[in-house]
């Protein structure tokens, strides 16, 4: 436990140090990785599949916030399911359009849920997006969720579309909207799933509120158990299929993450170093702002009261004093004391 | 001679303006009343473009259906329907968004109420330096 400590310190430390640095490299990748995703499982325009056009749009989401990289990879979508059928691009554009008017005039600040969650799903990992939105998000998350995972379903039906495309002529266009929408709309995995994230995102926010000891720690590891049974059984109900083992696994990554994102995140104040500049009627003030820690070093101290006799009788001035050969700081300044005292011991004799 | 205290508390204020401030104290210049009104009339142009929207991609989803009933259709009690649903999600959004701005707004004046004290405490203390500058000086 003091190692992970001293890992959060460190990281704490780095982040107040590097903060712009940091903070732009981490949305660059957060943003390429998501843009490079959807590339891989569309590729139908070559202007959306462009590696050097990806890199670019990654690097000028870098400066912007979270919700318009989600914007962009909402646009590159659409991009890339244009290049497959106009349908399907105007179809997930009125469903995208719908979310905007209806749900962004209330919480305009929880858009990257909706790239968040078909990221999650392309890296098997789904079951991680209810935690997450519990915790940081709560329930404002839950429609941006829903809609993220029709995102998903909508880009993993593409290929199976784009093989069936033939099957349509020039005039079929009300039967092949019809086709698209059954399967991704209407698709009941899709719904299932969303109805289980809301139900799992639900229970998260709720116990992560409760005033109790590790309540996040507690909402982690509930809301994943809930979201595994509620999974199973709402599968079997529906005849939908489902890997056992992968849910299990998907369950351990869910668990593993949001004790991550609690323990290094959540729980630790990221005070950036602030600059500011003002002035008064004598003065112009330029000043830099360093957030102080609490915690420099874990130092453990056992004394032992019981052993006290035995250890009178062992007594060894030497030990005392550390004089193991160990080379830390603290160390060679008690063997310094250790010397010094020796020398006016013998000084008084 | 620099005034530790004042400068602590300018700082304060100042990151306060380049963060949180800056949303905040824009939003807090509205009256209240203007502030919910005009986010309940945006949150009712949205529902009715989301409406509509949805609309459009149920007509699309149920074509073959609507043009082989054409004149089947009772279109007194689908039109009844339709703007029934419209109204009672127009009053739901209403009556969220009141709630939802009503809270943020409350919150935008907390910040402001904060930013005025802490500048009213550095106005007292750029006075009470210069009275001190003035009284040194006379004497």
């Amino acid at each position: 436990m003091t190692e992970l400590l001293k890992i959060k310190d460190i990281l704490q430390r780095l982040y107040g140090k590097y903060d712009m640095v940091i903070s732009h490299v981490l949305r660059f990748a957060a943003a390429f990785i998501s843009f490079m995703l959807i590339r891989g499982m569309t590729g139908y325009n070559s202007l959306a599949s462009n590696v050097f056009m990806l890199i670019l749009l990654s690097a000028v989401c870098a400066f912007l916030p979270g919700g318009i990289t989600a914007l962009m990879g909402c646009a590159l979508i659409i991009l890339q399911l244009y290049g497959l059928s106009l349908e399907y691009a105007l179809i997930t554009l009125a469903v995208l359009l719908i979310l905007l008017l209806v749900y962004y005039v209330f919480a305009p600040g929880t858009g990257w849920i909706l790239l968040l969650t078909p990221v999650m799903f392309m890296l098997h990992i789904p079951y991680v997006v209810p935690v997450i939105i519990g915790l940081t998000a709560g329930v404002a998350g839950i429609v941006p969720a829903v809609f993220g995972t029709y995102l998903y379903f909508a880009l993993s039906f593409s290929s199976e579309f784009a093989a069936s495309a033939s099957m349509f002529g020039e005039g079929d266009l009300v039967q092949k909207i019809v086709f698209i929408m059954d399967n991704t709309i209407m698709n009941k995995e899709m719904l299932v799933m969303s109805i289980v994230f809301a139900a799992a995102i639900v229970l998260v926010f709720v116990i992560k509120s409760f005033s109790i000891d590790h309540s996040r720690t507690i909402a982690v590891v509930t809301g994943s158990i809930v979201e595994a049974v509620l999974v199973i059984m709402s599968h079997v109900m529906m005849n939908l299929p489902f890997n056992m083992f992968t849910l299990i696994l998907g369950c351990a990554a869910a668990v593993a993450i949001g004790l991550v994102l609690n323990f290094f995140i959540l729980s630790v104040d990221y005070s950036r170093t602030e600059k500011v500049q003002f002035e008064d009627d004598d003065y112009y003030y330029y000043v830099k702002a360093v957030p102080k820690f609490n915690m420099t070093k874990e130092e453990v101290k056992i004394k032992k009261i019981n052993s006290r006799a035995a250890d009178e009788k062992n007594y060894d001035p030497e030990d005392s004093y550390a004089t193991g050969g160990n080379s830390e700081p603290e160390e060679l300044e008690r063997q310094k004391a250790y010397e010094r005292d020796m020398l006016n011991l013998e000084d008084d004799e | 001679m620099v005034n530790k205290r004042k400068v602590r508390l300018m700082a304060r204020t100042a990151m306060y303006e380049k963060h949180d401030g800056r949303k905040e104290l824009k939003n807090a210049q509205y009256y209240r009343g203007d502030y919910i009104g005009m986010h309940m009339l945006f949150a009712g142009i949205g529902v009715t473009g989301g409406y509509l929207l949805t609309l459009v991609l149920i007509c699309v989803y149920r074509f073959e259906y609507i043009v082989n009933n054409l004149t089947k259709i009772d279109y007194r009690r689908l039109g009844s329907t339709l703007i029934v649903t419209y109204v009672l999600l127009l009053i739901a959004a209403q009556v969220m968004a009141y709630f939802v701005f009503s809270i943020r707004y409350g919150d935008y004046e907390d910040g402001m109420k904060m930013y005025i004290s802490r500048l009213k405490k550095i106005d007292k203390l750029s006075r009470e330096e210069k009275k001190e500058n003035n009284n040194g000086e006379e004497e």
